[in-house]
């Protein structure tokens, strides 16, 4: 090596001291800025990031629904029969829309509920005594709570009777002898407007409850345990949930809060149905009741979720 | 008559299986015979009629305590189910954070029983049982199906009818 060269060496060194230097410093100090910036972050911040992303995650419900065959070939009965009129059916569909856009309710979990409930008959039970009624099968009890106690759930659900029908109708109820009173649960829009409210209630008071212990959910999964509430009360679901919980653990608990895999294995043992049921009635009743729950879930289930989620078998072994 | 011993052997071997192959079957289960609880209710009424909200109150005290032990130390899977839906209908706060009924029970009729207890057998009272009732066939059976409530959601509902009566 010449003495030129070590010259020229010298003056690199140099040349690195007075422009690389700065710029590797500058670089670091923006990094460690950045870092910073998003340790700064509060947690609340960075978990709204997460659920963006949850969000775009596909939904579990079906967007042409009834989703499985055997309901599908009952409508298509009903129909042809002329026991399910076109006008009705039109405006069950317009009515549920219209319910499930304001309380963000899967539009096809609501119809399939209510198909499952009366099969689209909105004068069900008005010829006789029977103690529920109507499109979603509602009880006086059920009316008590749309009449008297909705201000204990979201500020959402009384809105959506002014929005709907421009004043409020309540006191709702299965009014015989005035069909065409908005107040009467026989008309077709106070009918789909009440029940989507009660479903939305099981599901606040359900979400509500997960909410303050600091369980995550999903919420297609909780929609569905929200529907099993409607069918057979909040109870059923939550000794449900005690019974699994105790049995295998929290990590279990939360798998059947988000895989719907786990939701449809567990809603299907007949066994798990009854073992929880059992807690709250004697083995005479909790069995058939169980076995009840068990048809209802896979019936509703089968009907509303994205055949994308459902083995062949359960779209079509179900029957009504 | 005589017998072989052969076929007293088999006799026996039939018989011994067949009890084995009952008790395999059809699990009796384990006796739950503490009077002290499954009496509660009726001691409670009792309570009511001989000494009015008062003594109700107390007896009721007596109760939470008796429970609280009970759910603590439970001698059997059945005394504790017991001793839960007592529990869960009359003292829900004594419950274990875990159990996913305890909330929604302080909420939906622990409040109005505490209500109720406060001012007896007035039109205030009433109005208050009406709402609980309406509550616990809500969160039980929403349809009104033959099921029908729970013994103990039966149970408490007639303890405050009675105390809510004007």
């Amino acid at each position: 090596m010449s003495k030129s060269d070590k010259k020229l060496t010298r003056a690199d060194i140099y040349q690195l001291k007075t422009l690389i230097l700065p710029a590797v410093v500058v670089i670091l100090t923006s990094i460690s800025l950045t870092a910073l910036i998003w340790l700064g972050l509060s947690q609340e911040q960075t978990s709204q990031f997460t659920n963006s992303h949850r969000s775009k995650e596909r939904s579990l419900f079906a967007i042409n629904y009834p989703a499985n065959g055997p309901f599908q070939a009952e409508l298509t009965e009903l129909k042809s029969q002329n026991i399910l009129k076109k006008a009705d059916e039109i405006e069950i569909q317009r009515s549920i829309l219209a319910a499930t856009d304001y309380l963000d309710i899967p539009p096809s979990l609501l119809w399939c509920l209510l198909f499952q409930e009366s099969r689209l008959n909105h004068l069900d039970g008005i010829e006789s005594d029977k103690a529920s009624s109507g499109l979603g099968q509602f009880s006086r009890f059920s009316f008590f709570e749309i009449n008297h106690q909705l201000e204990r759930y979201s500020p959402n659900v009384s809105n959506l009777i002014f929005l709907t029908f421009g004043r409020d109708i309540r006191p709702i109820a299965a009014k015989r002898g005035d069909l065409v009173s908005l107040s009467s649960y026989y008309s077709i829009p106070t009918a789909v407007t009440a029940s989507a409210i009660y479903l939305h209630n099981r599901y606040f008071q359900l979400s509500q409850l997960l909410e303050k212990k600091g369980i995550s959910y999903r919420s297609d999964i909780l929609w569905l345990f929200a529907m099993m509430a409607y069918n057979k009360g909040s109870r059923s679901v939550l000794s449900f949930w005690n019974t699994i919980y105790r049995k295998n653990g929290p990590e279990y608990f939360s798998e059947l809060l988000n895989n719907y895999d786990f939701f449809r294995s567990n809603t299907e043992d007949t066994v798990l149905l009854t073992k929880s049921l059992n807690k709250i009635w004697e083995e005479a009743k909790a069995k058939p009741y169980a076995r009840e729950l068990r048809i209802h879930t896979k019936n509703i289930t089968s009907c509303a979720v994205s055949p994308m989620f459902q083995t062949t078998r359960s779209l079509t072994e179900v029957t009504p | 008559m005589r017998t072989s011993p052969g076929r007293s052997i088999s006799i026996f071997l039939i018989l011994t299986l067949s009890f084995l192959f009952y008790i395999y079957r059809f699990k009796p289960k384990a006796i739950f015979n503490d009077t002290e609880l499954t009496d509660s209710y009726q001691m409670l009424m009792r309570s009511i009629s001989s000494g009015g909200h008062v003594k109700f109150q107390e007896n009721k005290q007596a109760l939470k305590s008796r429970i609280a032990s009970v759910l603590k130390n439970p001698k059997n899977e059945d005394e504790e189910n017991y001793a839960v839906n007592i529990a869960l209908y009359l003292f829900p706060e004594i419950l274990p954070d875990t159990n996913f009924e305890k909330e929604l029970a302080i909420e939906l009729w622990g409040t109005f029983e505490n209500a109720i207890e406060k001012r007896p057998r007035t039109s205030e009272a009433r109005m208050k049982f009406e709402e609980m009732k309406s509550n616990i066939w809500n969160y039980e059976n929403p349809r009104l199906t033959n099921v029908g409530l729970s013994f103990h959601a039966e149970e408490t509902l007639k303890l405050y009818h009675e105390l809510s009566l004007p």
